[in-house]
Parts: C-alpha cells; sequence; structure tokens
C-alpha cells in the first residue's frame, strides 16, 4: 500500500480527494442544514447539459459548464422562491432535462465520444496538475467567502423567517450560496464524478450534524470525515483494483449506516 | 396603557392573485397593549404579522409600525416565528441560539462572526428573563417544545425591543407549559407592547387585554371576551348545535365557560341544547 503513495497519479489523487472534501465539506454543511440537497443534486447533474454544450461548440468545458450550472442553479432558485410547492417536480424536470441535453449533445458532436462513466464516478486516478490548481484555487475561494460571509449564513441556516425579520438580505444570501453550490459541483465533478459530488456534499455533513454543537464545527468535521472516506476508498480501490470512485461511495455509505447505528445505541443508553 | 400609537394599519389590502386574504384593513394598536390575534387557520393572521414585519408588502393601503414603515425599525421589534421555521437538528447551543437575536440588519449582518462587544451579557440576560440561564450551553434539539420556545423568546427579547410579536407561541406544547409561558409573557408586557397570533381561543383568560379577530377583515375588541358574535366573525357563522372550539382537552380544572352576549337570547346562544 506505501508503494502505491509514490506513483504521481496516486498523489495526485490524494491531493484532489483532499481538495474536493475540504469543498464539499463546508458547502455540503451548508447543503444540509439549509437542506437544498434535491436542489443540489439537480445542479449537478443539470451541469451535464454543460458539458455537452461545450463539446458541441468547441469551447473549452470548464467555463462553459460553469456558466451553465449558474443558469441552472439561478433558474432552481427563482422557482424555489416563488413556487415552492412546485419546486421539487421542476428540479426533476431539469435534472433529467439537462443530462439528456448533454447526452444529445455529445451524440451529435462529429468525430468526439466521450466516456459518460468517467462523468457519473469521476476519474480521481487520472487528476492533471492543472485541475489540483482549479480546485485549490476554488477551496481558497470558498473558504473566503463563506467566512466573510459567515454570520450570514449561519442566520439563514438556523432560522430564515427569523434572519429576514432581522433585515438580513437572506434572498442575497441564498442567491450566493446556491452559486457556491454550482462553482464547487462543476469543479468536483471533474475529478469526482457527479454522483461522487452529492455522496460528498450529503454524507459527511449528515454525520457530522449529530456531533456537534455548532455549524463551524459541523463544517470542519464533515471534511475530517470526508478526507477519511476518500483517502480510505482510494486505498482501498487499488488494493482490490476496482473503480476509485464507485469504492469512495461504498466507504461513505457504510459510514453512514455505522453512523446510524452508533446514534441509535446511543439513543437507546441514554 | 399609554395613549400612543405602536401600530396602525390603514386601509390594508393584501392577496395572492384574485384570493384576497386581507381586505380593507385599518385599525391601531396603543403602546402597552396586550393583543391577541386569534382567528381560522388561512383567515391571514400570519400575513397580518408578515405585513406588519415588512415580510410582505401591502397592495394598497399603509402599514406603521413604531411611526415607521416596517423593516425599518432595527431592533425595536422582537420577532418569534412559528415553531416550525426553525431547522429541526441545525447543531447549535442555547446561548447561540439567543445571540441570533442580535443580528444586525442589511449588510453588517452578514459580514463576520462578531456581535459586539456586550452581546454575550445581553445573552444572559435575556435567557435569565426567561429562566433558561442554566440551559446556556445545552444543544437546542435536546430541549422539549416549552423550553425550546422560552429560548425563541429570549432571542426575540435580546435586543430589548419595543414590541414583542409572536406566531403560535403555544402551538407546540402542553398544558403546562402553556400556562408558564402565558405567565412569562403578561410579565414581559409591563414593559413592552405585546402582540401574540394564536388559533386557541383559551389565551383570553390569561392577561390578555384586548382582541383581534381576523378573517378578512380584522374587528378589533379592547376587552378579552368572547361573545357570539365575536365567534362568528372569526370563525364564520356557527349552525345551532355546533360549537367552533374544541372542548374535550387535558388540563388542570377548572376549565373557563365565558358569559352570554349581553341581550342574546339564551336559547340562541345555547350551543348545547
Amino acid at each position: 500500500m506505501i508503494e502505491s503513495l509514490s506513483y504521481e497519479f496516486m498523489q495526485n489523487a490524494l491531493i484532489a480527494g483532499l481538495l474536493a472534501s475540504i469543498i464539499c465539506g463546508i458547502i455540503g454543511a451548508l447543503v444540509v442544514v439549509n437542506r437544498v440537497v434535491l436542489l443540489a443534486g439537480g445542479i449537478a447533474h443539470a451541469s451535464y447539459g454543460g458539458v455537452g454544450l461545450a463539446f458541441f461548440l468547441g469551447l473549452p468545458m470548464l467555463p462553459v459548464t460553469a456558466a451553465f450550472a449558474m443558469c441552472a442553479a439561478l433558474l432552481m432558485a427563482l422557482v424555489t422562491m416563488h413556487a415552492k410547492e412546485r419546486a421539487d417536480t421542476f428540479i426533476g424536470v431539469m435534472w433529467a432535462g439537462g443530462m439528456a441535453l448533454g447526452i444529445i449533445l455529445l451524440d451529435i458532436t462529429p468525430g468526439y465520444n466521450v466516456d459518460l462513466m468517467s462523468y457519473l464516478f469521476g476519474g480521481i486516478l487520472a487528476t492533471p496538475n492543472s485541475d489540483l490548481v482549479l480546485m485549490s484555487i476554488l477551496a481558497v475561494v470558498v473558504l473566503v467567502v463563506v467566512l466573510v460571509c459567515y454570520k450570514g449564513f449561519w442566520a439563514m441556516s438556523f432560522d430564515e423567517e427569523f434572519a429576514r425579520a432581522r433585515g438580513v438580505p437572506v434572498t442575497f444570501l441564498y442567491f450566493v450560496m446556491l452559486a457556491l453550490i454550482a462553482l464547487s459541483v462543476v469543479m468536483v465533478i471533474r475529478v469526482v464524478g457527479l454522483i461522487l459530488v452529492i455522496a460528498l456534499l450529503t454524507i459527511p455533513p449528515q454525520i457530522a450534524e449529530s456531533r456537534t454543537s455548532s455549524l463551524h464545527t459541523m463544517m470542519f468535521l464533515s471534511i475530517i470525515f470526508s478526507t477519511i472516506f476518500c483517502v480510505s476508498g482510494l486505498l482501498l480501490s487499488y488494493e482490490l483494483d476496482i473503480s476509485s470512485g464507485a469504492t469512495i461511495i461504498a466507504v461513505s455509505v457504510a459510514g453512514f449506516a455505522v453512523s446510524l447505528l452508533v446514534n441509535k445505541l446511543k439513543g437507546r443508553t441514554s | 396603557m399609554s395613549s400612543e400609537k405602536a401600530i396602525r394599519f390603514s386601509g390594508v389590502s393584501f392577496g395572492y392573485g384574485p384570493h384576497i386574504i386581507i381586505d380593507d384593513v385599518s385599525f391601531d394598536i396603543l403602546k402597552g397593549d396586550y393583543l391577541a390575534v386569534l382567528g381560522p387557520n388561512g383567515g391571514g393572521k400570519t400575513t397580518l404579522l408578515k405585513l406588519l414585519l415588512g415580510l410582505l408588502r401591502p397592495q394598497k393601503g399603509s402599514v406603521e409600525i413604531l411611526g415607521l414603515p416596517p423593516g425599518k425599525h432595527g431592533g425595536q421589534i422582537g420577532y418569534m416565528p412559528q415553531y416550525t421555521s426553525v431547522s429541526e437538528s441545525f447543531p447549535i447551543i442555547v446561548r447561540d441560539a439567543v445571540l441570533m437575536g442580535k443580528v444586525s440588519p442589511g449588510l453588517s449582518g452578514v459580514f463576520g462572526i462578531k456581535f459586539g462587544r456586550n452581546a454575550s451579557t445581553a445573552v444572559e440576560k435575556a435567557l435569565s428573563r426567561v429562566g433558561m440561564l442554566k440551559y446556556i450551553d445545552r444543544r437546542v434539539s435536546d430541549l422539549s417544545g416549552g423550553q425550546k420556545q422560552r429560548v425563541f423568546i429570549a432571542r426575540a427579547i435580546v435586543d430589548e425591543p419595543e414590541i414583542l410579536l409572536l406566531d403560535e407561541p403555544t402551538a407546540s406544547i402542553d398544558q403546562a407549559g402553556k400556562s408558564s409561558l402565558y405567565c412569562l409573557l403578561l410579565e414581559l408586557n409591563q414593559e413592552m407592547t405585546v402582540v401574540m397570533v394564536s388559533h386557541d381561543i383559551s389565551v383570553l383568560g390569561q392577561g390578555v387585554k384586548s382582541v383581534a379577530c381576523v378573517n378578512r377583515k380584522v374587528h378589533l375588541h379592547d376587552r378579552p371576551v368572547i361573545t357570539r358574535e365575536f365567534l362568528d366573525e372569526a370563525y364564520g357563522e356557527t349552525e345551532r348545535g355546533s360549537c367552533p372550539i374544541e372542548l374535550i382537552t387535558h388540563g388542570d380544572l377548572p376549565h373557563r365557560v365565558l358569559e352570554h352576549h349581553p341581550g342574546e337570547d339564551v336559547v340562541e346562544g345555547d350551543w348545547h341544547d
């Protein structure tokens, strides 16, 4: 296992896992406490339309997908705010529609055959250095924005209605949050795939939530759990020679099950 | 009660599309009042409160609170939203939950992590007023329904408001919790105007000074009594033999039976003949 660490692709994969954990730990905590998991899932899947669009138009993938995901997020935010009771249906439609658009655009793009699987489960073992740089920049952006707006996010996440009545610009914060989610999802998809993004955004924060008594420790714990899942999943996938993305998810789900069990046992003794 | 106005609605209408919720409503509430806002579900009670807070804008007419338009009041209004607005499993201790009441409006409520120098003293003071100081380091999600409501009242008064607005404060708590909550509100009323939205008519024996009954229209009564007409206004015409109030409940004896409307025919007023 130690010798695997001497390969550059393994080092890159571990760094990518760590960066994804930092991004997903912070943003995921916001996603979970604000109950926008479905919305985040919708953004992740709809952004596949952006991937298709980028290849179809022959433009660089990252900016096009990021812009596409941001637009999808904006649209979903507007609908969630103005027609709450229809929001989940609409998100479902965008979720499926975005993916279908991506697949069709890739189909009709001449001479280019992108592997759909790599966008679903990612190619963390093939992370280039340039992606590590971009992810580092995003991790810093996420950290800075959340730190600067921490009080606002905190108030909004706990009790949106109270925050609004106090005059906190909740709508503005909501849009900032969704923009951060869209940006994070797109960055992390390249490495870990859109299915893993949802797993990393929801499972570690969910485990962390009941074990902390403040939002910032929840974020910190999420990063720790997420890192543990990524590293152990990666090493396990290397040892057993199975897909890395799916192994990381499997380890996370196992961790989630253990956490539920521990919570249940604790509830029985106390 | 002083003669200064705390709240003024003049000709206010509000609705969603063709569905009118508040229809041409005008009334004044004086400073020092303890007002119960009663009415059926969907009658517009919460809408009225949201208009007051500036969370909704009236389509017609104007609302004034402490002489200012809604939303411009800074810390002068304490608000306790409905129980359901709080994220249930959110990781937070009582101290921090009350500190939320110190969040300032606008962008200064967004940036940074600090809350001003005296915030921690104010939090302790507010918690001791609601009798929850010993729980200051407990997780909010570990508290009982009544304890949570006390914490949220502490959050509403931590900035020492002139008006306290509460939306269904007793919705999630048992009878004993209700009674002690009403005692607390009565105490707070000595220092501030209290406006409480409720669907529970039993608030009326609990020190409330006046009653507003809301069902598209608003009727203000300056005594906390229920008449048959009042019930008709608030809950729609009651059929003979039916009673709009849930009479079977667990609680301490004696229960209250309220007077007939003066001058009303006894048989007419008897719903259980």
